[in-house]
């Protein structure tokens, strides 16, 4: 990370539902432009920690703590109607299901019109020419036909690029994006991850970008976030990272999966088991039942993030000094 | 192997399958949906063949048809040397013993009523295999077999984990000794550390048993890892079909070819310095084809031609079929 100061800075931030923390005392910060992936399963807290941010959490979730900062200024407790001055304005959200998010009800016109709206003093007409553009700022090229639209009248990946116009339109400083692609074909995925660094180059925007697939990590990411269970397990530069795991869990969620480079008909290294259910877990580590390194020391005593390599990079790992060597899990 | 060679175990032959929709308030038909539209393809014994495509390319639909779970509107389906298309009865009981099915969501595939040692005997009992204490002993003997302890016969399906209930989904498929089982995007709805768990299971009883899988899948890398010989589908058509490192290191379809390119190394030296195709547009209706090439309208490489004429699958290389007028 740059010496300039974060635009960014989560500390401690702890989101529970229904007693269990599924996110656990998470701190990590954002550099200007900077784009930082947040990797995980599901169940890990990584949409959990982007909905905190936002406000956005589902009505079971409390935050009971975190000091959120946004270009130096706490927006923790800045409640409902301060939140929404914020949001499309400095930060964005998309979400996995673009079809879902947007209103069924309204043409695609009208949502963007709200959207610019909210943030400018434009009438109608003009708001409607401004709308145009920016779906032709991601590349829809029938733009007038799809003003007038239904969103169930468009593909999913159309969705998504609507989502993404709506979500740029205030020009936020912010955008987190929740699995952009999941839902998308890896053609039309690859249209949007190139319409996403097009677009994030353009305004200078910094991105939180949530995935659970290493290659959109590899293809994306300055900076990657690993979370297991709530917790951050590691921090890394992302060249960094791939060149050397510093924690199990990274490493074997590198190695588990099928790869184009890989040698086909080979057995697949396994992770053993299932993330336990939050709350469930010992006082250790929370993958130490699931791990080929772990010690005594590992389940009885939780490691800390703490500093490895230099460079801002952290690993939560009583044995962060053997990880990522020859061997590894199989 | 695309017709009827000798090792054939599943054959299809111009296979097609074409949804007509409801009559409108004219009384006419639209245009039906051609979900498959001509599909020849063979599958060998203890042979895995991978099927790709996006969704809407028709590879579920072709998948269902294999089973009759729809029935083909055109072309025939052989197994084991005879011809199933229109088989009934006896001879349709037979046929669906050696060939079963998995399907991609186990949370909606076991019924949540049922406790799971009764969903994975039920087709013993179905096809009056086992019953009573036969039929227990049977059933722990499969939970056995994909690593599930067998005290565990007696719960529901909420007991378990995705991985779990995929697992079981696995066993009650391998019930009845099936020669064949169709996989329908069976880790898709599995998180990435369980996935690497069922495709080795799934490798080792095609080792042990001998089984062949039809292994339908959108997921390239998965595909290439569990295949032999890759087939890919655009627009209900087999667009290219060639053993697995053919396909993937000398692809010709230019569909194929942006296909492999969109899927994201996982290493990011090797991810940023590559050339990536971004295909213009997306799929086209299924009701409205495009005429001559399915693939055309976004292809990098269209010339006038490919707007006129369908290309036929044709074997460029040996075992390596295309369907592309400019690729030879």
């Amino acid at each position: 990370m740059t010496a300039a100061p974060a635009l960014l800075s989560v500390e401690n931030l702890t989101v529970v539902i229904g007693g269990a923390a599924v996110v656990d005392r998470v701190s990590f910060e954002v550099g200007g432009g900077q784009v930082v992936a947040i990797v995980g399963e599901s169940g890990c807290g990584k949409s959990m920690t982007a909905f905190a941010l936002m406000d956005l959490l589902p009505a079971a979730a409390r935050r009971t703590s975190g000091r959120i900062e946004l270009s130096g200024r706490p927006i923790q407790d800045l409640g409902d109607a301060g939140m929404r001055k914020l949001r499309g304005k400095e930060m964005s959200i998309i979400f996995q299901e673009p079809v879902a998010a947007l209103d069924p009800l309204m043409t695609v016109g009208d949502q963007l019109i709200e959207a610019i709206r909210a943030h400018h003093d434009l009438d109608r007409a003009q708001s409607m020419a401004h709308a145009r553009k920016l779906l032709e700022s991601v590349g829809i090229t029938d733009a007038d036909l799809r003003l007038k639209q239904y969103p169930f009248e468009l593909s999913g990946g159309m969705c998504q690029r609507v989502m993404i116009a709506g979500a740029l339109a205030g020009q936020p400083r912010l955008l987190i994006a929740d699995e952009p692609t999941t839902a998308l074909d890896v053609t039309i995925q690859a249209q949007i991850l190139e319409l996403i660094k097009a677009r994030r180059a353009e305004i200078g925007a910094s991105v939180i970008l949530i995935t659970h697939d290493m290659g959109i990590v590899a293809d994306m990411a300055d900076r990657v976030l690993v979370m297991y269970a709530g917790r951050i397990v590691e921090e890394a530069d992302a060249f960094d990272l791939f060149a050397r795991p510093r924690h199990p869990y990274t490493e074997a969620l590198m190695k588990s999966v099928p790869r184009l480079d890989d040698v086909p008909g080979t057995r697949l290294p396994v992770i053993e088991g299932a993330v336990p259910r939050p709350g469930s877990h010992g006082p250790g580590c929370r993958f130490a039942d699931r791990c080929f390194l772990a010690i005594d020391r590992c389940r009885a005593e939780e490691p800390g993030l703490l500093p490895v390599d230099g460079g801002g990079r952290r690993s939560a790992c009583w044995r962060r000094d053997d990880v990522g060597l020859a061997g590894g899990p199989a | 192997m695309t017709g009827g060679a000798p090792g054939e175990l599943l054959g299809l032959t111009d296979l097609a399958v074409h949804f007509t929709g409801r009559r409108n308030w004219r009384g006419r038909y639209p245009p039906p949906v051609r979900a498959v539209d001509g599909v020849t393809l063979a599958v060998g014994h203890r042979e895995t063949l991978g099927l790709v495509g996006e969704s809407g390319c028709g590879k579920s639909t072709l998948g269902n048809a294999v089973l009759r779970l729809v029935r083909p509107t055109a072309g025939q389906v052989r197994f084991d040397g005879r011809d199933v298309t229109a088989a009934t009865g006896d001879e349709l009981r037979v046929f669906r013993r050696n060939v079963q099915m998995i399907f991609q969501d186990p949370y909606s595939a076991l019924n949540p009523k049922l406790k799971v040692g009764e969903s994975v005997g039920e087709p013993l009992l179905a096809h009056g295999l086992a019953d009573g204490e036969a039929l227990g002993r049977q059933v722990n003997e499969l939970l056995d077999l994909v690593g599930l302890p067998p005290e565990r016969a007696t719960r529901y399906p909420h007991e378990f984990s995705g991985g779990q209930r995929q697992r079981l989904v696995i066993a009650r498929a391998l019930a009845l000794r099936p020669k064949l089982i169709v996989c329908d995007e069976p880790v898709s709805a599995l998180d990435v550390s369980i996935r690497s768990q069922i495709l080795n299971l799934l490798m080792e009883f095609q080792q042990r048993l001998g089984l062949s899988y039809l292994f339908i899948s959108h997921d390239l890398s998965v595909v290439r890892h569990i295949s032999h010989r890759v087939a890919v589908m655009y627009l209900g058509r087999v667009v290219e079909l060639a053993p697995r490192d053919n396909l993937f290191r000398e692809p010709l379809h230019p569909y194929t070819e942006a296909l492999i390119s969109a899927i994201p190394l996982p290493d990011p030296i090797q991810q940023r310095k590559r050339h990536r195709i971004i295909l213009k547009g997306e799929l086209p209706k299924p009701t409205a084809p495009p005429p001559g090439c399915p693939f055309h309208t976004r292809c990098p490489i269209a010339q006038p031609m490919c707007r006129e004429k369908v290309p036929p699958l044709e074997e460029k290389r040996s075992g390596h079929w295309a369907a592309c007028h400019l690729r030879n």
